[in-house]
């Protein structure tokens, strides 16, 4: 922190470096635990953001300032108009920034996160409106993923499997996280496929990927049995179809 | 005259003067003849008392002395009940061996902490072949690809870094005592079939020694039986997966259980759940008088004198338990005996053996305060070279944990099942209801209460008190979000400052940790809470269940008819 403010009272007026060092206090008051300071933090935050207005900083320090709306400390619980609000400050001035594309997603995650079909609804056409700006956005993953959660409000199961099989698909990968995989997608995708639709190809496609490329993988042998389990049944509707006149 | 006068008046000065350059002399010598000079002195900590990996370290750290002379390498074996205040003092106070092993006796967010302030990355190394095993068919290979589980257990997510070696991995198994079954049971081996081996129970239970001292089938204490839990009674709960897993992601959650039973989807009385009581009350009855209130000492101790036939416990152990078998009986292992598919009362529920995931242990880091962090850093690569892990690893007794290294023959029992069920109900919502559990369990484990008394008892409590406890986890929740934000931002700042050739893969990483864990954080746990909230559902179609739209779908397929409503 000393090093911070020491920065911070040399460094020139509209600096980079001096919006560094701003940032990094405003990051350190809002993110130590214990002993954090909210208010100082946000204080900060505008400071790096005014004294650079163009800056990488500014976009990141806009965007801390709405996470803290969002992130309340326990007990308090988030005014849900002045999260929108703040996600949106930062889409309006940076909408192509990296900042300004994850402050779109969290103003989508926060419409989404009471189920509520009219905010749900608002959400779809965001997205939808996102994907078709910025269709190369690295972001496009987690969009369709949240397209896929508002279907799910909405009612539309199949809808929201489809999002979630374009996500999965879209997905940066980090190839030196081992314990980053698509396990838990595969299943998700073949269990909802299995029992929310009956879509027992897509499910059978997805439980037999999750067996092939993830042979160690605890769902595998849950795999294996829903495997039989889709073939059963459909063999015990045969036989019912069968044995009606 | 002038000498003798002095030497009188100043002998015991002169005594201790001269015993000090003497014994000062002494240290002096020896420390050159340890130590001559520029010799690297590493020193390699941890908890493992037991006396076979004290002794393999000594022994590969010779072997690893033939190839660079200079280089010697000293043990702290510090007890576990210690461990974890030992190191934060050691690290806070900047004296911290060379090379640490990581894991025991803190909280695991503190390890974190720990690990991203005081321990260097491993991410290059574990990108980097081997050198150690070179000549071998893992020659140029990276290291976490010579390694069982691809090194899974040494990346840290939260730091996004490699931040371990490990150097072995643990499997549980039942040891026993093979003379002392085979004189009272008169069988060669004991039946891995459950029914059989209860049978073989009851003819040690029946029996005393020459003491008059009644024969003891298993060896209870709270450490082996919560090992008995892990491997026999909480799989059984497989099934109620299907009623709970709202997440679908194939992994029970306590917020999932919980909610599942707030919402009467399941309860105690959930059939997988009593099966899973049942077969405690079953095998209580063989464990020693008094056992929930023994250490896992006192549990040994009744093994090593031949006292009790079987008892249970890792691989860890193993190397201990047959140097205090040694010259009086034969050591065993067996697995865990299996109820049989048309078992009466387990059958539908043990639908397949335990999955056991091969993770890779006995994890080590270097230290930033090291003077020798290269040195460390080609030590733990010796170490983790194919030849040298499987030496290391036969002279302890343990499983190595590289790829296609040899095991101790008596190991073979520990291979993986890598195809098999797990728990699918977990009723710790943490707090006081975690607290009630313990006890409850314990009184039934001695059967101080029945199967009914203790669901009626702790059903009625969680419903009562299981709510406050879940509202704490919901303050949890908001301190994890607070949590993967620090996290994340450290994430950010090392994108930010990363040089031009690292920026690209630098990005990634932060976009990757903030898709998985920020973005839409709040809507899995707010479905929950949706349930809670809708109130209870007992009849409720369970994630693992088919919808009436799904059964329609599937008999329209099958049978060319067009759908129409069905009965889930």
């Amino acid at each position: 922190m000393t090093n911070f403010e020491g920065v911070a009272s040399r460094a020139p007026e509209g600096s980079e470096e001096r919006a560094a060092a701003l940032f990094g206090l405003a990051t350190t008051w809002d993110l130590r635990r214990p002993n954090e300071d909210t208010a100082r933090a946000a204080d900060f935050y505008r400071q790096a953001a005014e004294a650079a207005p163009e800056s990488e900083l500014a976009a990141w320090s806009l965007l801390a300032l709405a996470r803290m709306e969002e992130l309340k400390p326990v007990g308090k619980e988030p005014d849900a108009a002045a999260v929108l609000a703040g996600y949106q400050k930062v889409i309006d001035r940076f909408s192509t920034h990296p900042a300004g594309q994850e402050a779109f997603l969290y103003q989508q995650a926060a419409r989404l996160a009471e189920a509520e079909p009219g905010e749900a609804r608002v959400a779809l056409a965001a997205l939808e409106g996102f994907l078709r700006e910025h269709a190369e956005s690295r972001y496009a993953s987690a969009a369709h993923g949240l397209m896929g959660t508002a279907h799910t409000v909405l009612g539309d199961e199949r809808a929201a499997l489809s999002e979630s099989i374009i996500s999965l698909e879209t997905r940066e990968f980090d190839p030196r996280n081992p314990k980053r995989d698509n396990a838990a997608s595969y299943w998700s995708i073949a269990t909802r496929a299995e029992f929310l639709l009956g879509e027992f190809d897509r499910a059978r496609d997805y439980y037999r990927r999750l067996i092939k490329e993830y042979p160690e993988d605890q769902r595998v042998f849950p795999s294996e049995l829903a495997l039989r389990r889709m073939d059963e049944l459909e063999e015990k509707m045969r036989r019912e179809a069968a044995s009606t006149p | 005259m002038n000498v003798l006068r002095f030497l009188r008046g100043y002998f015991p000065i002169l005594v201790v003067v001269g015993t000090f350059a003497w014994s000062a002399i002494v240290i002096a010598s020896y420390r050159a003849r340890e130590n001559p000079p520029r010799t690297v002195t590493l020193r390699i900590a941890h908890w493992q008392l037991e006396p076979g990996v004290r002794k393999a370290f000594d022994i590969l750290a010779e072997d690893y002395r033939k190839l660079h002379p200079n280089v010697r390498i000293v043990q702290d074996a510090i007890p576990e009940t210690t461990y974890g205040q030992w190191v934060s003092t050691q690290l806070m106070g900047g004296t911290a061996p060379d090379i640490l092993e990581l894991g025991l006796g803190l909280p695991p967010n503190i390890w974190v902490a720990y690990m991203g302030r005081y321990f260097l990355p491993m991410t290059r190394v574990a990108e980097q072949p081997n050198p150690y095993n070179a000549g071998t068919e893992f020659a140029g290979v990276p290291l976490r690809l010579t390694y069982k589980d691809g090194m899974r257990e040494s990346y840290v997510e939260e730091l996004q870094d490699y931040m371990k070696i490990p150097l072995s991995q643990f499997g549980v198994r039942i040891f026993y005592n093979a003379d002392l079954f085979k004189r009272l049971t008169g069988m060669d081996e004991p039946p891995l079939d459950y029914r059989e081996f209860l049978k073989a129970c009851d003819i040690i239970k029946g029996q005393v020694n020459d003491r008059g001292q009644p024969y003891i089938p298993l060896v209870g204490s709270k450490y082996h039986f919560a090992l008995w839990d892990e491997m026999m009674f909480e799989p059984m709960t497989f099934v109620g997966l299907a009623k709970i897993d709202f997440g679908r992601d194939g992994v029970p959650d306590k917020d999932e259980t919980f909610v599942a039973f707030k919402t009467e989807r399941v309860g105690l009385d959930f059939p997988a759940f009593r099966a899973r009581l049942k077969m405690v009350e079953q095998l209580r009855p063989y464990f020693q008088e008094g056992y929930t209130g023994l250490t896992r000492d006192e549990g040994v101790f009744l093994f090593a004198q031949e006292r009790a036939v079987f008892i249970t416990t890792g691989t860890w152990d193993a190397g201990s338990l047959i140097e205090q078998a040694k010259g009086k009986f034969d050591v065993e292992i067996m697995g865990f005996p299996m109820p049989s598919a048309d078992d009466p009362d387990f059958g539908q529920f043990m639908i397949g053996p335990r999955y056991e995931r091969p993770l890779s242990a006995f994890p080590f880091g270097v230290t930033r305060t090291s003077e020798h962090q290269a040195e460390a850093i080609d030590f733990l690569l010796f170490l983790a070279g194919k030849k040298q892990n499987e030496k290391l690893n036969s002279i302890i007794g343990w499983l190595p944990a590289i790829k296609d290294t040899e095991i101790e023959p008596f190991l073979a029992a520990f291979v993986p099942n890598l195809r098999g069920i797990y728990k699918g109900l977990d009723l710790n919502v943490g707090g006081e209801s975690w607290v009630r559990w313990q006890q409850l369990y314990s009184l039934y484990q001695v059967g101080q209460v029945s199967l009914d008394e203790f669901i009626a008892e702790f059903d009625t409590f969680v419903r009562e008190r299981g709510e406050v406890d879940f509202l704490e986890r919901r303050n949890s929740w908001r301190r994890d979000a607070h949590r993967y934000e620090q996290l994340t931002a450290g994430i950010r700042a090392t994108a930010l400052l990363a040089d031009p050739a690292e920026s690209e893969a630098a990005w990634m990483r932060y976009r990757v940790a903030i898709t998985s864990r920020q973005i839409g954080y709040e809507i899995g746990k707010n479905k929950l809470l949706h349930l809670l909230d809708e109130g209870p559902a007992p009849d409720a179609i369970g994630p693992y269940e088919y919808t009436p739209e799904a059964l329609a779908a599937v008999r329209a397929r099958v049978t060319g008819q067009p759908a129409k409503e069905e009965k889930p």
